[in-house]
């Protein structure tokens, strides 16, 4: 508008007041003052408006948790990671136990295998009575291996034969005598050690012996023992067994031998003298 | 823990001695040993057992009597009572259990399993 209602130049018309240029420049700058306060309320709302915003974005986040729920989860923390060690810490436990276990049941067969030799040996050479000496030949056999029918067989040197001595589980007259010649004997002074047969053919012949253990003195051979069968419940031949069958090889033709040897001098009285005219006599000692 | 006693009723010298090695490895026991069963039956009489592991097969009483005579006193009733023998059929088996004996082992031994019933029965 180029002018007011009254007609006259605003910038020079009377003010309200009455004063017709000032007052004009006084209102001109009331409504600058107006508009400059509009502005900075203006500027201030926006303000208030970015504070709003800002403070509805923070509600939205997750609340900080405080001091205690803090404290909790660092507790809770540590004791999870207790937990993983403890379970750790038992798979351990529990694979040192199976180890123990086993070794435990390793020392155990090696004790029952220490205990049968040292048994079986210490009564071998605990007497010189031949009766007693065939009847622990015939204990171990029957207690210890748990065979059914066996024989001690000796070997008749002008023969070749081998003929029982002592028999269990079938009368010694039915023991079939045997040639030394022949196998299993043959088999078994050649090679000095038991012939064993582990897996029974079907058709086996029951007189045949599964087991030929050579009786043993020193170099020389003095007769075998042979096994027929075992009892019901043994089911078959271990470790043991067979440890059995060499000790048996080795000290049980000595053990006989004593006996006969020891019966055959009567027994007399011992006196050092005796002892001292053997030594001079075998040894050379003076 | 107490002291508990075994007593091994067998004839055989040689399993009596494997039988006193068995069980001398089991902590806590110690081990008297008879010939039979009129031997074994002395020795219950003069002092207490805990346990009796016997053979069958023996002379002048064997096992199976034992067995009986021992169940048959109220003194001993309560004494578990092993059986050891040659004799592995089932009826053997039966027979000894009906009889009163707690249980059977037959031969041959093995330590491991005459230590485990002796603690079984025990309970030790």
């Amino acid at each position: 508008m180029d002018g007011d209602e009254t007609g006259t130049n605003p910038a020079e018309g009377p003010a309200p007041n009455g004063a017709p240029g000032g007052t004009l420049r006084n209102y001109l700058k009331r409504g600058e003052a107006f508009i400059d306060e509009i502005l900075r309320h203006n500027e201030l709302l926006r303000l208030r408006v970015v504070q709003l915003e800002s403070q509805l974005f923070m509600d939205n986040t997750p609340v900080p948790p405080p001091a205690a729920a803090h404290e909790l989860r660092v507790v809770f923390e540590q004791l999870h990671k207790e937990h993983d060690e403890i379970e750790r810490r038992l798979d351990e436990v529990a694979h040192e136990t199976e180890a123990y276990k086993e070794r435990y049941a390793q020392i155990e067969e090696e004790n029952d295998r220490l205990v049968n030799l040292f048994v079986a040996g210490h009564q071998l050479y605990s007497t010189l009575d031949l009766p007693n000496a065939v009847q622990i030949i015939v204990e171990i056999l029957l207690n210890f291996v748990g065979a059914g029918r066996f024989a001690i067989l000796i070997l008749d040197e002008p023969t070749g034969e081998l003929h029982a001595l002592e028999s269990y589980g079938v009368d010694r007259g039915l023991v079939p005598v045997m040639s030394r010649d022949m196998d299993p004997v043959a088999a078994c002074f050649a090679s000095g050690k038991p012939e064993v047969i582990q897996e029974v053919p079907e058709s086996w012949d029951v007189n045949q012996p599964l087991v030929c253990i050579p009786l043993k003195l020193g170099q020389e051979l003095l007769g075998a023992v042979t096994i027929y069968s075992y009892l019901e419940q043994k089911r078959e031949l271990t470790p043991i067994d067979l440890e059995l069958f060499s000790l048996l090889g080795d000290r049980g033709g000595a053990v006989l031998e004593s006996a006969r040897l020891f019966a055959s001098s009567g027994g007399g009285p011992r006196s050092v003298g005796a002892y001292r005219e053997l030594l001079m006599n075998e040894g050379g000692h003076g | 823990m107490d002291e508990l006693s075994a007593l091994i009723v067998e004839d055989s010298p040689t399993m009596r001695q494997l039988l006193v090695f068995a069980l001398s490895r089991v902590r806590g026991l110690s081990v008297a040993e008879a010939d039979d069963g009129l031997d074994a039956l002395k020795k219950l009489a003069s002092m207490d057992f805990d346990i009796i592991i016997t053979d069958i097969n023996m002379p002048i009483m064997d096992g199976l009597k034992l067995v009986k005579r021992v169940r048959s006193d109220d003194r001993y009733a309560n004494i578990p009572i092993v059986i050891i023998t040659t004799e592995g059929g089932a009826e053997d088996r039966k027979r000894a259990l009906a009889l009163g004996a707690n249980a059977y082992i037959t031969k041959p031994i093995r330590a491991p399993q005459v230590i485990k019933t002796v603690k079984e029965l025990l309970k030790i």
